[in-house]
Parts: C-alpha cells; structure tokens; sequence
C-alpha cells in the first residue's frame, strides 16, 4: 500500500510541476505553410481581453515615434542617448558599434582637446557606412535575452513563441516565417513572467506583408501602408493600484509592405511619453494595429471589398533597451 | 612474488591514498561533470605522477610484455590530436565548421591525461586493493546517478512517454522551432541542459546493459552485485521506457546475444577455423562492398540505384556521408584531420558513426590509431574473459557494456549534444574527451591482461 502511495505521489509531483517544456506546443508546420491565411498567430491571453478587468487609459503619440530601417544607423536614434544616460560608456560604445574606421580614432592624435576627441568619434559612429551601428547590429546587443538582464529574466524571455520577438533579428534572416509572427488586426497578446521596474526606450519592429500575387495581377508591389498601431501594457491589481492598462496608439505613416522583406523600426522614448513610472509593473502587453491606407487593398483609405487578398502585420522584435525587471 | 608486492603497496599510506584518489577520480570521470574532462586529466598524470614509482618495477616488466603496444596507439593518435585542426582554432570561424578551441597546452594535457588513465586502470588493477566488483559498481554508479537526476528532470519538463505524445509537435526556445520528441533534459554538472533525446538513450542503454549478465547468473550471484547491478539497469530501463523511446532497447540486442552464446556455451560450435574464415570472408566482403560504394568502382551505385532496398540500404544519407569520409581519408586528402561540417550543400560531419567521426576529424591517421588502439584493446579483453578469475557475472556485465557502447556508437555517436543553437560554438563532444571513452582507457589499463601474471598467482595460492 505504501508503495502504490510513493508511486502516486511521484507521479502526481511530476503532473502538478507542470512539464515546463511542453506547456505552449504547435504542430511541426504551423505558422509557415504556403497558405497565407493559416499563418496566422492569434493567442491573446484571455485576461487582456477581458475589458472589465483593467482600467484603461490611451495615450496617442503620433508624430512623436521614429522610423528607421533596419540597416540605418541607429547612433543618433538611440545609441548617443545610452551613452548620455551612462547605460555604456563611449569606449564600449566604440567597441559594441564601432567599425576599423572608428576604432581607428586615437585619443593621443588630438593632444588634450577631449571635445574634439569625442566629436570626431561621435561622427564616425554616426557615418551611414557604419553598419557596426546599425539598428541590425543595435538588436544584437540589446535584445530581452541580452546578459544583462539576469539569467532568470534571460531564460524567461527565451521560452515560448514569444521568443520569436526577443531573439535580437530584426529582419528576415533568410529562414521567412519561422523567425516573424504574423498578426491580424485582433492582434496577440503575451504575459510575461517578469515585471517591468525599469525602462526608457521602447523599440519594436515589423512590416506590412500582404497575400496579394502582384506578378500575377502584372502591377508593381506597393511597398508602403499607413497603420495605426495600438500597443497595449498590463499591470496587475496590487494592494495600492487596481489593474491597469495603459494603452499607446501611433500612426505609422510609411510601413514597409512587400519591400524584399524590409521591416521599419519603430522606437519611441516611453519615459518620455508617459508620465514617470507608468509603465512600472507592466507584467504583459498586447500588439494591434488597424490598417489604415493601403494603395491596392484600402487606396484612398477606404477598404476595397472586391479585393480577397489579406494584410497582416508581421512582428520580428520587441525591445526595452537597458530595462530593468525583477 | 606478485602477493609480496600487493602487500608492500597496500602497506604504504600514501599508496592507499592515491589508489582511493584514483578510484574516485574514475567515479568522477564516469559522473562527467559537463566538461570537466581537462580537470580530471590533470588529476589523472598528478596521482600517475606519484604512484608511478611504486609500481615502477612491475611496470618495467609488463611494458616489456604488452603494456607498451597498449599505450602506443593512444600516444600517437594523441599526437595527431595536436595537429588536427578541429580541436584548435582560427581567426576567422564559421558556423558550418568545427573547432574546439583547445590550446596547446589543454591538448597536451588530454595527451598525456589519456596515457595516464590507462596507467591508473593497470595501478589499480595491479595492487589488488579494490576487487573486481567495487571498480565495475563504481564506475556503473558513476553513469547511472546523472542519468536517475537526467530522468526526474526529463519528466518534470516533458511528462511521461513525450516522444509518443509529442510526435509532430514543436516548442520554442530563444525564437527557434525544436522538435519535442528530440528533447530531453540532461545533468551536466550542476545545470540541466536540453540536450538531443539521444544523449539521454545512450547513457540509459549503456547502464541497461549492464545488467543482462543477471537474467542468466545462477543463484550463487553476491547480494551486492545483485542489488546494486539490478537498481542501475532498472533505471536504465526505466528511462528508455518512461521516455517512450522503445526502439532504443534494440541495442541490447548484441550484449543479450553475447549472454545467450555464454549461458549455452554456443562459442564451442562457433571457436573453430571454419567459423573464423566465415567470420573473416564476411568482414572482407563488406570492407570490400563498402569501398566499391565509396569510390563508386565499376558505377556500382547505378546499379544499387535501381532497386529501391538496395538504394535505401548503400545509397542513404548516412552511407553517403560515410563514403565521402572514407574516400578522402583513403586518397590521403585528409590525413590529419579536417574541420568542415559540410561540403557544399552536402553536410558531412557529424557523421553519427564514431569511428568516421574520427577519420574526418582526426584524418585516416588518426583513425587508423584509434582503431589499432580498439583491437590490442578487445584482444587483451578477449584474453582477459577467458583467463581472469573475476566473478562471470561482472565479466559478463563488463563485455555487455562495452559491446552496447561499441553498437550505440556505430550509430549514434553524439558528437553535438545540446539542442539549442545558441550553445553551437560549444557543443563539440569528441569521443576522445567523453566520459564513455575515458573510462574505456581505464578498462584498457584495468584488464590489461599478462598471462604470466595470473599463472604465478595460481601457483601463490
């Protein structure tokens, strides 16, 4: 008898512990299939979606977000702000997103003129032809499973599906669906396991993909949409604040759509944006987005409903540069 | 003679000390610390280091009668690991290559750490201080407690039977698919590690194999065997079968048949001349098959080609990757090794197989040594069943073992062990640095078997 009870209370401990790595499974093909309308991802957690649970506030900061493609340099964007904010120094900032033209820039060269010194440095960080500084090579270093986080927060962050958004690839990287998420309007939604203590910039990234045969219909790709994109953070009910929702909307009045798989990044100053800490204790968010012009399924701004084809949004990055989470 | 000496060593301290060392250094050898192997190396020429002078005398001896021809492949092909370029680096490496990033001195130490294994395996074995049973019981404990904590967390992660369950399904892990029924979880060190199912099979059916000899041992077995052996296999077993990983105890299959050919003595029918050139025309024909493949004499393949069994059994990946490797190594294109994983679009190593693992990465060379190094070493073990008194059943535990590892390897050595890609700059585990093939060179030392040596024990006692 006692024995049948160990081997019911070993078996039961291994159910309840929960098989950690078998909690979120897909079939093997699910989300890149040749069917356009089958790749979809549309898990959203059914807290976010239930509206009476939080207390929603929504702030629109059009005209206040920038855009970039991946291959731009990104040293006036974001990477000058890590150094003004001490996140990194210059000298790890020449060694992170440096080329040998920038690593060539001697401080003994100017004598004791240190002005001039980072001046130059600060040029030649920011030249185009610095690909070292590029918003590709920035996601490299600043990705959610960047060893700065924490080993709990890093392997946090790289569990599940939605590792897909904090892998550091910020544009296809040749294996197509299997490092993007595609998304429809009604968006997808995650919970995180950690909770948002510290940030500053928020940066994501992803492009307009539609499944319009534009060679077979003989006319060229549109290249461009405009979106409205609504980003939605969460924060749990605690002793001291109800459940709050604190939702940013902004348009993107260029997304790249069927450009070779070109993606625009997207990144915004949330601590500016907001008023201080708001987005302390965000444990989970969701992305929507609402298209809004589109030259051959909405010209003009108006849906054309002889058109069958589709327009998702595929997702290839979230970033919180040098955020803070416990 | 041989007494007096057992008992001059037993009688000195440090001598007792360093042969515990020793024995606990195997244990931990076996146990594989994940990556550990350079530390048990050292530890390994620093207690040959002081217990060499003891058996000095007894060593100058048995060097004379074989020791040497026992060390002398494993120098040399240690030698050629010097020179081949994937244990050593370069400046500009990329993903499709391998290179272990050893340098000279961590080579040099695995040289001379590989000899002295092999030397503590003959201490032991020459001081009588530990029997038989406790050496062979060690080392299985060794191999089976990662794998008991390998099982617990391979079922807290994945549940019971998950490569039935899971078939088909995928999960993600830093933005990457991964197939779940290739997953398990498995100790290295003090972390656990999503490694290749297969990593978790082998050390299962190795230690599974190890008690086969029990099903035909007669009622006179020491209760000490009997527990400890049947516990280890039990867990072996119970890790290939709570995994749902059932086709993996078709590797038994060569240590069960062993066993039935000893419990029936079906060897008198087969130990004569005419089963010898049977055995020796069958190698001949399948050596000389395989070459007309690789080289594709005659458009032997065409005709393979044609017919789909012969097709799927001469002409399927592995096979084709085995050829590429051969032919190279056999037209002296690689001599001493190469580091490219693929040629082309063609992917060439791993190639699964251990021994042509080693002629790609230590070159025909290479592997021409350690083959050389495997046969002295299975005729001394040959010599060393049929003529040591050790217990049967720990002999016959000892060949069922090493025949499960040697079949296991044939097909699925695992050459790359972790499942996630972000480990790939690490994830090199050569068969020459894995636990498996280090306490092979213990055994080596350990059944080094002098003929002489066991007559005048019989007369001593």
């Amino acid at each position: 008898m006692k024995k049948i009870n160990l081997g019911i209370l070993l078996v039961g401990l291994l159910t309840i512990t929960g098989c950690a790595a078998v909690q979120e499974t897909f079939d093997a093909h699910q989300f890149h299939t040749q069917e356009f309308s089958e790749n979809y991802y549309r898990f959203i957690p059914d807290k976010y979606k239930n509206e009476e649970l939080y207390l929603e506030t929504v702030t629109d900061i059009s005209g206040q977000v920038s855009f970039a493609s991946p291959y731009e340099n990104a040293h006036n964007a974001i990477i000058l702000n890590d150094i003004a904010k001490g996140y990194i120094t210059m000298e790890q900032a020449v060694e992170l997103y440096g080329d040998e033209q920038v690593k060539s820039i001697n401080k003994a060269d100017f004598g004791g003129n240190e002005a001039e010194y980072y001046l130059q440095l600060n040029e030649a960080l920011a030249r185009p032809g610095n690909f070292n500084a590029s918003w590709f090579s920035y996601a490299r270093h600043n990705n959610l499973t960047s060893k700065r986080m924490g080993e709990s927060v890093v392997n946090a962050f790289k569990a599940g599906i939605f590792s897909k958004l904090t892998d550091s690839l910020i544009v296809c990287n040749g294996d197509g669906p299997l490092v993007r998420m595609q998304i429809d309007e009604d968006g997808v939604g995650q919970v995180f396991k950690h909770e948002l203590i510290n940030y500053q910039n928020f940066v994501i990234t992803a492009r307009g993909g539609t499944s319009v045969n534009y060679r077979e219909l003989g006319i060229p790709n549109v290249t461009k949409a405009r979106v409205m994109m609504e980003l939605s953070f969460f924060i749990e009910k605690s002793t001291t604040s109800q459940a709050l929702k604190h939702t940013i909307k902004y348009e993107v009045p260029e997304l790249n759509v069927d450009d070779n798989s070109i993606t625009t990044v997207m990144s915004m100053d949330l601590s500016l944006l907001l008023p201080k800490d708001t987005l302390k204790r965000v444990s989970g968010m969701t992305i929507k987005y609402e298209l809004l012009e589109h030259d051959y399924l909405m010209p003009g701004g108006v849906k054309d409903t002889t058109k069958s084809e589709e327009f998702a949004l595929m997702l290839y990055e979230i970033m919180f540069p040098f955020s803070e989470w416990r | 003679m041989l007494l007096v000496m057992k008992k001059e060593l037993q009688s000195k301290t440090l001598v007792l000390i360093s042969l515990f060392l020793a024995l606990e250094l195997i244990l931990f050898i076996a146990l594989d610390f994940g990556r550990l192997g350079l530390v048990f190396n050292i530890l390994a020429v620093l207690l040959v280091a002081i217990l060499a002078p003891f058996f000095f005398n007894a060593m100058k001896v048995d060097l004379a009668k074989g020791l040497y021809i026992l060390l002398m492949p494993i120098l040399f092909y240690g030698m050629v690991t010097l020179l081949a370029p994937a244990y050593g680096t370069m400046d500009i490496m990329y993903n499709n290559e391998t290179f272990m990033q050893y340098n000279l001195f961590e080579k040099i130490i695995y040289l001379i750490g590989a000899i002295s294994i092999i030397l503590i395996g003959y201490f032991i074995r020459k001081s009588g201080v530990f029997k038989a049973k406790h050496v062979y019981i060690v080392i299985l404990a060794g191999f089976t407690a990662p794998l008991l904590v390998s099982l617990f967390a391979t079922l807290i992660n994945y549940g019971f039977f998950h490569t039935l369950i899971y078939k088909g399904k995928i999960n993600f892990y830093g933005g990457s698919a991964y197939l779940v029924v290739k997953q398990a979880s498995y100790l290295y060190g003090f972390k656990i590690m999503t490694v290749d199912i297969n990593v978790l099979l082998t050390n299962a059916v190795i230690v599974t194999s190890a008690g086969l000899g029990l099903l035909l041992a007669k009622k006179d077995v020491h209760k000490f065997e009997l527990i400890s052996l049947s516990i280890m296999s039990a867990i072996g077993l119970l890790t290939i079968i709570l995994t749902g990983s059932f086709l993996t105890l078709i590797f038994l299959l060569p240590a069960i048949l062993f066993a039935l050919f000893i419990k029936f003595n079906l060897f008198r029918y087969v130990n004569n001349k005419i089963s010898a050139y049977i055995v020796i025309a069958l190698v001949a024909l399948g050596a000389l098959i395989f070459t007309l493949n690789a080289f594709n004499l005659s458009n032997i393949n065409n005709i393979w080609a044609n017919n789909p069994v012969t097709r799927k059994l001469f002409l399927n990946g592995y096979m084709l990757r085995f050829y590429y490797v051969f032919r190279e190594a056999f037209t002296f294109r690689n001599v001493l090794g190469d580091f490219r994983n693929s040629i082309g679009t063609e992917r060439i190593f791993p190639t699964g197989n251990f021994l042509f693992d080693a002629m790609w990465i230590d070159g025909l060379l290479g592997s021409l040594l350690l083959l050389t190094f495997l046969v002295i070493f299975t005729i001394n073990l040959i010599k060393y069943f049929m003529n040591e008194n050790d217990d049967k059943v720990l002999k016959l535990m000892l060949v069922s073992v090493l025949l499960t590892i040697f079949f296991r390897f044939m097909l699925f050595y695992p050459f790359n062990q972790y499942l996630y890609k972000e480990f790939q700059d690490v994830n090199h585990f050569p068969l020459n640095h894995s636990p498996y093939f280090l306490i092979l060179l213990f055994l080596a030392g350990y059944t080094f078997y002098v003929k002489q040596e066991v007559e005048v024990a019989h007369e001593e006692n």
